[in-house]
């Protein structure tokens, strides 16, 4: 079923949602678009692709505080747990593959055999708005992993822009209850076979088909051809911070006298220090191994783990990459993309 | 733009260096796959020369990538590149006679303000294109008009727009790794046994990976303007550089990679050295 509502009557249902809510909206910034609390002004979506930073920052911060801790002399240790400091949230401007992206995330801090209360609190507290693209963005390859930038897998709504109207289609009942209210009214049959229109076949290969090719073609552990990928990569974070789909963390100690806290930061694959052991010894000791795991854990660990590849194709790695590093033509050198798609 | 004469002239060194079995690869740039990107190519076959490019996307700094580099290898750089060499054969990180430099000048439309060594300082080769090449006598002192600007600034609001760059970053290190300077084995920033500083990205830690980056490349900062580039976040790196360059340069009259056997003031002490800070009396007032 879909719905509709003029694009007026939508700003000002989200500016009063404001009331009890944080509103995140993207906002342009010099550096590019960020999400961020949306104060009611007018939004400036004109160059809006996407953010700068994916939307996972949100439910798995860059950086949190997990506990805090106080030792006193002549006293056992005491440990005060940090309390939640969500609040009731709702995420305008969310691009499917980013929406697509906490879906995939999900499975590792909301699945069957961990749940990170501090991740699925947040999860429960927010509410996805997504936009759908019309147009895909000049790094934007979702399309051609199987991922269709009108879906609303992942949202609560999606919205489609059209003219001065959205057309809108639930992805969770928390959004279908919404659209079967005022202001959403359902779209007419003309609509309805625009949006079909629309959505029509966008993906260029289905995420099945891409999937079985990654987890059939990609090369042995030891190929050499891992040797020719990893020569410019300088090993930075920006490929995998930037990543909508990346969770690896690190947990240290911030201690001052007699307290201190235990945070939990974003790690990166990429970085000389991941995997370190206390020993000296590192299982990944060069660039090599760590563009490996980096491309090996999307396109082959996870989806071997839970049916779906870690990849949405959302171009950020490819834009951002102080040396150019492509992964579409990395996935193409190790025979994981399809030969007949243009670059 | 450079003429298609100067790239050729570079791809046709590099695959006579390769044929005559002079080096086995050669550091160079190839297009990419983003509109204004060149991406570093290491070519090991003559064929694949062809490829090379010298264009307005090759501004990164390719002189990072010696310091991995185990083959004897030919590299081209334009006059950042070979400074960041000079200094790295001055700090004993690489050897001179492992190197077959290229030189070209710098083929960037737009150069960095105030650049005065387009023509790289060292080579075994140097593709002429009728750029002038200036005598490291002729250098002037910097003076950075962002500084100057910066300076005139009062010190609430100086301090504001440091806390607004620094607070954009999302502790990524490209500015770190990216730095031909950087090339500790072991970075304060990751250090975990103990750990230095925090791994958050709080202001404060934040502030201290900036101010110590920036002082760790004091006097050896080349301004080539890679880190600013490769900063995803838009960080103003280059002002806190230019700072650095501007005090070294008026503390040690020096410039860091212009001459192979000059001495790096930071890396040196003497007893009677000036120690302005003490000169004024020291301690608290
Ligand atoms: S691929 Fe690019 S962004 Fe990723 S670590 Fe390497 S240099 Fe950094
Ligand atoms: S690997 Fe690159 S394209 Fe794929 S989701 Fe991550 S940042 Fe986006
Ligand atoms: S600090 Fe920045 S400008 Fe200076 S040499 Fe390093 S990368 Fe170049
Ligand atoms: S490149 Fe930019 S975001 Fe990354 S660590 Fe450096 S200043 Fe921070």
């Amino acid at each position: 079923m879909i719905y509709q509502i003029r694009k007026d009557d939508f700003l000002s249902w989200l500016k009063k949602q404001r009331e009890g809510k944080k509103v995140l909206v993207p906002t342009r910034k010099e550096e590019g678009y960020l999400f961020l609390p949306w104060v009611g002004d007018e939004l400036d979506l004109r160059e809006y692709t996407n953010t700068l930073k994916p939307v996972k920052d949100v439910f798995f911060p860059q950086w949190e505080t997990l506990i805090r801790y106080r030792v006193e002399k002549e006293k056992s240790g005491e440990i005060v747990e940090e309390t939640s400091r969500t609040e009731p949230l709702i995420l305008f401007g969310v691009r499917p593959c980013d929406a697509k992206s906490i879906k995939l995330l999900d499975n590792v801090f909301d699945g069957e055999k961990y749940k990170d209360p501090y991740y699925c609190q947040r999860r429960k507290n927010t509410l996805i708005i997504s936009l759908g693209c019309r147009e895909l963005g000049p790094t934007c390859f979702c399309q051609n992993i199987g991922i269709n930038p009108l879906s609303s897998e992942g949202s609560d709504i999606l919205l489609v822009e059209f003219e001065d109207r959205y057309l809108a289609q639930s992805g969770s009942d928390t959004g279908l209850e919404i659209l079967e209210q005022a202001p959403f009214t359902p779209a007419e049959s003309k609509e309805q076979k625009i949006f079909d229109e629309l959505n029509g076949n966008p993906a260029r290969l289905n995420e099945a088909e891409f999937r079985s090719l990654a987890l059939n073609n990609m090369p042995d552990f030891n190929d050499s051809v891992w040797e020719k990928l990893y020569q410019k990569c300088l090993n930075c974070g920006i490929c995998t911070y930037l990543c909508p789909t990346c969770h690896c963390f690190d947990i240290s100690e911030m201690t001052l006298d007699s307290e201190g806290k235990r945070v939990r930061s974003w790690d990166s694959c990429m970085y000389s220090s991941f995997t370190l052991h206390g020993s000296g010894h590192n299982p990944r000791p060069t660039g090599k191994e760590r563009i490996r795991q980096r491309i090996m854990h999307k396109f082959n660990y996870f989806p071997q783990n839970y049916g779906v590849i870690a990849c949405v194709g959302c171009g950020r790695c490819v834009a951002e990459c102080p040396v150019n590093f492509d992964v579409r033509e990395a996935l193409k050198l190790l025979g994981v993309w399809k030969d007949d798609l243009q670059l | 733009m450079t003429d298609t004469n100067t790239l050729s002239k570079i791809q046709e060194k590099a695959r006579r260096l390769l044929e005559d079995g002079k080096v086995e690869v050669v550091i160079g740039f190839a297009a990419g796959t983003v509109p204004g990107k060149s991406t570093p190519s290491f070519i090991s076959a003559k064929e694949d020369c062809e490829s090379l490019v010298w264009d307005n996307g090759c501004s990164l700094n390719l002189a990072k990538y010696v310091l991995k580099e185990k083959r004897k290898a030919a590299i081209i750089v334009k006059g950042c590149d070979s400074r960041s060499l000079v200094n790295l054969i001055t700090e004993n990180q690489i050897k001179r006679e492992n190197l077959y430099i290229i030189g070209a000048a710098c083929p960037l439309s737009a150069s960095c303000a105030g650049c005065q060594v387009k023509v790289p300082v060292i080579y075994d080769e140097l593709i002429e294109d009728g750029s002038e090449i200036r005598e490291v006598s002729t250098i002037a002192e910097r003076r950075y008009d962002d500084v100057l600007e910066f300076e005139k600034l009062s010190a609430e609001e100086r301090k504001a727009y440091v806390y607004g760059e620094v607070s954009k970053c999302i502790r990524c290190y490209a500015c770190r790794n990216v730095c031909p300077a950087c090339y500790c084995k072991e970075c304060f920033a990751e250090k975990s046994l103990p750990q230095w500083i925090g791994k958050t990205t709080d202001i404060g830690d934040n502030l201290i990976f900036h101010l110590i980056r920036a002082l760790h490349v004091a006097g050896r900062c080349v301004d080539c303007g890679s880190c600013q580039r490769a900063c995803p976040m838009g960080v103003n790196l280059r002002l806190l550089n230019h700072k650095l360059l501007m005090e070294v340069g008026s503390l040690y009259q020096f410039e860091a990679g212009l001459k192979e056997d000059q001495i790096l003031p930071l890396n040196t002490y003497q007893y009677d050295d000036p120690q302005p800070f003490l000169a004024k009396g020291g301690g608290h007032e």
